[in-house]
């Protein structure tokens, strides 16, 4: 008999970058920004749903930065005077309205921003994700909460990243200092993808022992959260899921972005090269030492 | 020759057991609201709940052999998982088109359970914006509240005399009807099984005297299901908050009244129109706790290898209990120090206490600086409760028949393999051609035996 | 049954087996007994089966040679020369001697080589399948077969003689019984291991066993002078002074010496300090041990126990180096010997005459002696002394990391594939959405958020999702699916396993021809193409037509008719190459 009882975090990391929601809505899909995002908070709510002492947040990777949508930032006023006007447990309601509130703060402050770059005529905003800063946010919130937990009690930490964007490789680093982290945690990292295949959560979902679905239909997507993604990863093992796929780990050369299976890699800075070079061009470290010799004319084959 | 047989130990149901005990319609007028199937869904065993959660927005029966690959658990735990919905009408079979059974779930409990999860329909019974109170009251304060009242009830049924004077007739007629107390003498007074009440934790005390509650209901002409209807949306209101009592039926208004005797609402006033549900009711449907930590008050007990408990308390009550399976060494203003001795534990164990009940008030009050241990309780100091409970435990009472008298061996032989075979052989004696069978068994046996004889005359 | 062309080393008549009169044949690898009046052998052993011979003790009446076997079962012949008893004898030691000799030559050869390849096919189902498969119908010869084997058969070997001696037991010579031969003698029963065990512990017995047996004392002889011996009886002071063994004795000393040297050396041990007493001998408050006997004797007893284990130990991890030491010894032996001999009288006077030997010895070495001495007492107390984990240790400096390329760095080793960059592929990624547009359309679109809460799943699209997760939805692919091994049945698998085995031996013999660089592997080159023809028609293709009755989706044999395809391709460029060359 344990004398400790179990609680679940669940923190899901919303993709909200308003660019590639809005070409989403150009291209008339059936998937738009609010759908997704009231599908998240459901799943949200089911979560708490399935257990009294069950946590959740909701963290929005934006462009330009990853806030907070639920819970509310501790030094905001506590606002419990409203009550719901339908059936709809109180709770929910507060989650539900939590995240509303601070997605329109969020866009509010996009278009605020816009207007000033017009002004200053700047280079518009970088296009992609924050979904590594989101991450470390996340994980920072994972640690915390553990060190709140009373004792006596645990708790389990997982994120769910709600993804549509393109990857970014300029926060590969980040990203995977982020995953790592994760994973000594014991935190699981489940990732549920809208639109492209994302080959860095590919790999976090892997190497966190998480979960990886690129849904086909967006239309459906709060029934695909409910089903893959509501159980927590000890309830998992009862349910029949969908398999995981097979990661390519291949790395890409630094010089040419190619995925290479056997390269050079630096000693210094671990920078791949798909061909020898006496210099890192990354960090300048020169290699005294000869690569190895040409392999004479292969022979060819018929 | 045993004492402890003749007592019964105390039982308790869980939310789910207590439910199965309704009927059909009580169910469906029950799912009628949000907050009931909340409370249905939360105590479904884990499986059960991802099957709901999986079919909550399918508006159509599913195949049961569907259903069945949806897990890999053993085959049992999906049995259970799928007898359980069935049981508390979440769902129930359908034919699909082609014929096949299916699954479809309870119509009034989806429709409910998605305006508990997606919002619209009614509001929740006095779910009404107030004006700000003008007494309003915060938290610590209702907890306070609240203990104190609960304290009330334990202490009257050990008799102490400490501000008992608000226990009314109600909680005396639940006490009564429970078990935890006998009319002794024209005065109530505790029983075994209410010693074996004051060891459970704070919310599983109230879960139990709830359900006590509930079947006294209705006999004080109340409807079961608006007060089960009330509690459980109780059970998911929010601690520290303010409702209304206005749109609540007359039913429901006294239900209330009782619920502020027993301290899990706070009313200022009998005719107030707001209320505060306290922190004894806000989760009460988790029913017997499974945690071992008392939420309600902090721990207080700390025990140590050596067998002695250090107990940082001025409470009597809290003092009575522990002298009930413990010799007290020392009394200080706000401290006890006792022994753990296999008199005071047999002692306990004669007036039907179990170990896993001491074991499980020392744990759920535990003092923080223990809780850091693992386990809780020292594993020498829990072993060898067991053990002294095991050790009034060396006989094992069965009924049986004996057979005896047999004129042949053969005979006896015959009977003996036949009782062997059919599992029903208790014991046997081939010297004295002597065995016994099973009372179960005895028919059995006795019929064979017959055509036994019938067929060799 | 026996070949006539056999080498024939001894033939002794009149020789009784089972009570009847007979021949003993002794050939080159085996011994025969022929019943008189035919000329088959009825009786044949080989030496590689022999364990042991016995002979029967010289007081009895039969002279007798028993040969023991390795599968225990006995057989005696009986010498019953009807001429005279000691001719009986001769005829026996004849034997015994010709058996003495080449008994231990066969010993090595137990493991021969056929019962090795015996053994790995019977320890090896899967050589076994091959064996039959290639080598009984003929499509590889045995040669072939056992040529690519050969890693198997040496390894075999080498755990039948595993690089681990045996070693000699400490109570070898307290082993041999001797036993009381009725009147003032004991008799001692040496058998080949025994003498073998001397040999091994004391080379210097081997020596002189090489140089005296032969020519100047017979074996038993010298047998009797060793045990007889001063050497052997060490605490004896009565001597033979033209005993062989003296200076073996002296040797020993000298070899002692260099013992004690070698092995205590080390400048922390101080041995007068070690005293042989017990706990008790302090309780009793005796503080100095009064017991150093000067028992010469007693010295001498112990020093013999401690050489004797020494030379034991030495004597399992002395293998090649056994000769090396052995040729040493020899040396020194040469140096002194004759005042050695001279001054041996007493074993006291010996015992300082070597003290001084040694000293000397040291003396000439001092400088280097020395030297190494300081070096190694120096390298002791410092390791006695210092402790890695106190050192503070200096943290090498690492190499400086210059970032040039900041970018490139922190996006690794992500592929250049549908990557956009943030600002080049800007319009690419908006399509044609600018910023404000996009942030226009956004907040549109909350702004009217809140309406469709209801609507936000519907149940046909719920119900298509169910199919996709349900096992053998779209998503579920892969986890339901049977494995193949589930879907073959074990006789086809089995068959298909036996046929990658035996094409992959063959394929093996086909690619260690290249590069042909001879004649004989062009023909074999040649010879193994046909081959794998012919396997192809004989088992490849049967076994193709068998598995598509049974329609599998995955194509089992593909891998193979690969494999065959690209030795043939192989083989094609290189005939071609050849003939290129010719003309």
């Amino acid at each position: 008999m344990t004398d400790k009882v179990t609680s679940c975090l669940l923190i899901i990391i919303v993709d909200t970058n308003p660019f590639w929601w809005s070409r989403k809505r150009r291209v008339n899909d059936q998937l738009s920004l609010t759908h997704c995002m009231d599908s998240v908070v459901v799943l949200g709510n089911s979560h708490l749903m399935l257990a009294h002492r069950n946590k959740l947040a909701i963290v929005a990777a934006h462009t330009d930065q990853s806030v907070f949508l639920y819970p509310r930032p501790p030094t905001e006023k506590v606002n419990m005077t409203k009550l719901p006007d339908d059936g709809q447990y109180n709770d929910f309601r507060q989650v539900e309205g939590q995240v509303k509130f601070q997605m329109s703060q969020l866009i509010a402050k996009d278009k605020e921003k816009l207007e000033d770059l017009f002004e200053m005529e700047e280079q518009p905003p970088p296009s992609d994700s924050l979904v590594a800063g989101a991450m470390c946010m996340a994980l920072c919130y994972a640690h915390r909460m553990e060190k709140d937990c009373p004792i006596g009690e645990n708790l389990s930490v997982r994120i769910l990243v709600v993804k549509g964007s393109e990857d970014c490789p300029s926060q590969y680093m980040n990203f995977m200092n982020a995953v790592f982290t994760a994973q000594k945690q014991n935190i699981v990292i489940d990732a549920c993808i809208l639109d492209t295949e994302s080959g860095l959560l590919q790999q976090a979902c892997d190497i966190t022992g998480g979960l990886y679905l690129k849904i086909p239909q967006p239309q459906g997507l709060l029934e695909y959260l409910m089903w893959v993604f509501l159980p927590d990863p000890v309830a998992r093992s009862k349910m029949a899921l969908p398999p995981r796929a097979q990661v390519d780990y291949r790395a890409a050369c630094f010089c040419h972005r190619h995925l290479v299976d056997i390269g050079y890699v630096c000693s210094v800075c671990l920078s791949i090269y798909c061909t020898f070079s006496p210099i890192c061009s990354t960090c300048q470290t020169t290699f005294k030492i000869l690569g190895p010799q040409k392999v004479s004319k292969k022979k060819k084959k018929v | 020759m045993m004492a402890s047989h003749g007592l019964k130990k105390l039982t308790c149901k869980d939310l789910r057991s207590y439910l199965r005990t309704l009927s059909h319609s009580d169910l469906d007028t029950l799912y009628c609201h949000p907050a009931t199937c909340l409370a249905v869904f939360r105590d479904l065993p884990e499986l059960s709940r991802y099957y709901v959660m999986r079919i909550l927005f399918v508006e159509q029966a599913v195949a049961q052999a569907v259903v069945q690959q949806w897990s890999t658990a053993p085959v049992v735990e999906q049995l259970e998982a799928a007898a359980a919905l069935v049981e508390l009408r979440v769902w129930f079979e359908q034919p699909l088109p082609g014929g096949m059974p299916g699954w479809i779930l309870n119509p009034v409990f989806r429709a409910n359970f998605r305006t508990a999860l997606l919002g619209g329909g009614a509001p929740w019974i006095g779910h009404k914006d107030l004006t700000p109170d003008k007494y309003s009251k915060d938290i610590p304060f209702l907890d306070k509240y609240a203990l104190d009242r609960w304290e009330c009830v334990l202490h009257f049924m050990v008799g102490s005399t400490e501000g008992t004077d608000g226990v009314n007739k109600d909680i005396t007629d639940v006490l009564l009807h429970s078990g935890l107390m006998a009319i002794d003498e024209g005065e109530p007074s505790i029983t075994a099984e209410g010693f074996q009440f004051l060891l459970l934790d704070t919310s599983s005390q109230v879960w139990f005297f709830l359900l006590q509650y509930l079947e006294t209901v209705q006999s004080r002409n109340l409807s079961l299901v608006e007060c089960l209807t009330f509690l459980f949306q109780l059970n998911f209101s929010t601690l520290g908050k303010d409702y209304c009592t206005e749109e609540m039926s007359e039913n429901q208004l006294r239900f209330l009244q009782h619920l502020r005797e027993f301290g899990l609402v706070y009313q200022r006033k009998r005719k107030s129109h707001r209320y505060y549900p306290t922190r004894l009711v806000v989760n009460i449907a988790s029913g017997l706790s499974k945690t071992n930590i008392d939420t309600h008050r902090p721990g207080f007990i700390v025990v140590e290898t050596n067998y002695r408990i250090y107990a940082y308390t001025d409470s009597p009550l809290q003092v009575a209990l522990l002298a009930l399976f413990s010799e007290t060494l020392y009394r200080f203003p706000n401290m006890l120090v006792a022994n753990l001795t296999r008199t005071s534990v047999r002692a306990a164990l004669a007036r039907g206490i179990t170990a896993e009940q001491i074991l499980h008030f020392l744990r759920s009050h535990a003092h923080p600086e223990m809780l850091k241990n693992n386990p809780v309780i020292p594993a020498t100091i829990s072993d060898q409760i067991k053990l002294w409970e095991l050790e009034r435990d060396r006989f094992k009472f069965s009924d049986g028949v004996m057979y005896n008298q047999f004129l042949s061996q053969s005979d006896f032989e015959l009977l003996r393999n036949y009782a062997k075979d059919i599992g029903v052989l208790t014991w046997e004696m081939a010297e004295k051609r002597v065995i016994i069978v099973t009372k179960a068994g005895h028919d059995e046996v006795k019929k064979f035996w017959k055509r036994q004889r019938a067929s060799s005359s | 049954m026996s070949k006539s062309s056999e080498e024939v080393l001894l033939i002794v008549k009149n020789v009784k087996n089972k009570k009847t009169d007979g021949t003993l044949y002794m050939m080159g690898e085996r011994m025969a007994w022929m019943l008189e009046s035919k000329n088959v052998f009825n009786i044949s052993y080989m030496y590689a089966d022999i364990k042991a011979q016995k002979i029967s003790p010289d007081t009895k009446e039969k002279v007798q040679l028993q040969i023991i076997l390795h599968d225990g079962s006995a057989n005696t012949f009986l010498f019953n020369n009807p001429k005279s008893r000691q001719l009986q004898m001769q005829d026996r030691e004849s034997v015994k001697e010709l058996l003495q000799q080449l008994l231990p030559r066969f010993k090595r050869k137990i493991s021969s080589e056929l019962e090795d390849k015996n053994r790995i096919l019977q320890q090896d189902p899967e050589s076994f399948q091959l064996y039959k498969d290639l080598v009984v119908s003929g499509v590889v010869t045995p040669e072939d077969f056992w040529a690519s084997r050969s890693h198997m058969l040496t390894s075999a070997n080498n755990k039948t003689q595993p690089g681990q001696n045996v070693g000699v037991s400490p109570a070898f010579l307290a082993d041999i019984k001797p036993q009381q031969d009725g009147a003032n003698g004991l008799k001692y029963n040496l058998t080949a291991d025994v003498i073998q065990s001397i040999f091994k512990t004391y080379p210097m017995v081997k020596k002189k066993h090489a140089e005296a047996v032969p020519h100047l004392v017979s074996e038993s002889e010298f047998w009797t002078r060793f045990f007889q011996s001063h050497y052997f009886h060490r605490d004896r002071h009565a001597l033979a002074s033209k005993d062989i063994f003296t200076e073996c004795a002296k040797i020993d000393e000298e070899v002692m010496k260099e013992e004690i040297t070698r092995n205590a050396n080390d400048p922390f041990i101080d041995l007068t300090h070690i005293k042989d007493q017990g706990i008790d001998d302090e309780y009793r408050g005796i503080v100095d041990d009064t017991r150093t006997s000067n028992n010469i004797a007693n010295q001498a007893m112990i020093r013999r126990f401690n050489q004797h284990s020494t030379m034991v130990l030495r004597a399992c991890n002395l293998t090649e180096s056994s000769c090396v030491a052995e040729s040493s010894c020899g040396d020194s032996v040469k140096e002194s010997p004759k005042r050695c001999e001279n001054d041996r009288k007493t074993k006291s006077n010996s015992l300082s005459e070597f003290n001084g030997n040694v000293s000397d010895l040291h003396i000439n070495s001092t400088n280097t002696v020395y030297h190494e001495e300081s070096i190694r007492k120096k390298k002791r107390i410092k390791e006695k002394l210092e402790y890695e984990d106190l050192d503070n240790r200096e943290q090498p400096e690492g190499v400086i990391l210059r970032l040039t390329h900041m970018d490139r760095y922190l996006r690794g080793p992500t592929p250049a594939t549908n990557t956009t960059s943030s600002i080049s592929n800007w319009a690419s990624s908006l399509g044609d959405i600018s910023p404000e547009d996009a942030i226009q359309t956004m907040s549109q679109e909350i702004l009217t958020w809140g309406s469709c809460r209801r609507k936000i799943l519907g149940g046909s699209s719920a119900l298509a999702v169910l199919g996709e997760l349900s096992p053998g939805g779209a998503l579920m692919s892969g986890t339901s699916l049977q494995q193949l091994h589930q879907q073959v049945s074990p006789v086809t698998r089995e068959e298909i396993k036996q046929t990658y085995n035996a094409m992959c031996e063959l394929l093996r013999h086909f690619w260690t021809c290249f590069p042909v660089s001879s004649k004989t592997l062009e023909d074999k080159v040649t010879k193994m193409r046909m081959t794998l023809e012919r396997f192809e028609m004989s088992k490849l293709i049967p076994l193709k037509e068998k598995v598509s009755q049974y329609h599998y989706a995955m194509d089992l044999t593909g891998h193979l008719e690969e494999m065959l395809r690209a030795a043939y391709n192989k083989f094609d460029t290189w005939q071609a190459k050849k003939h290129a060359r010719k003309t």
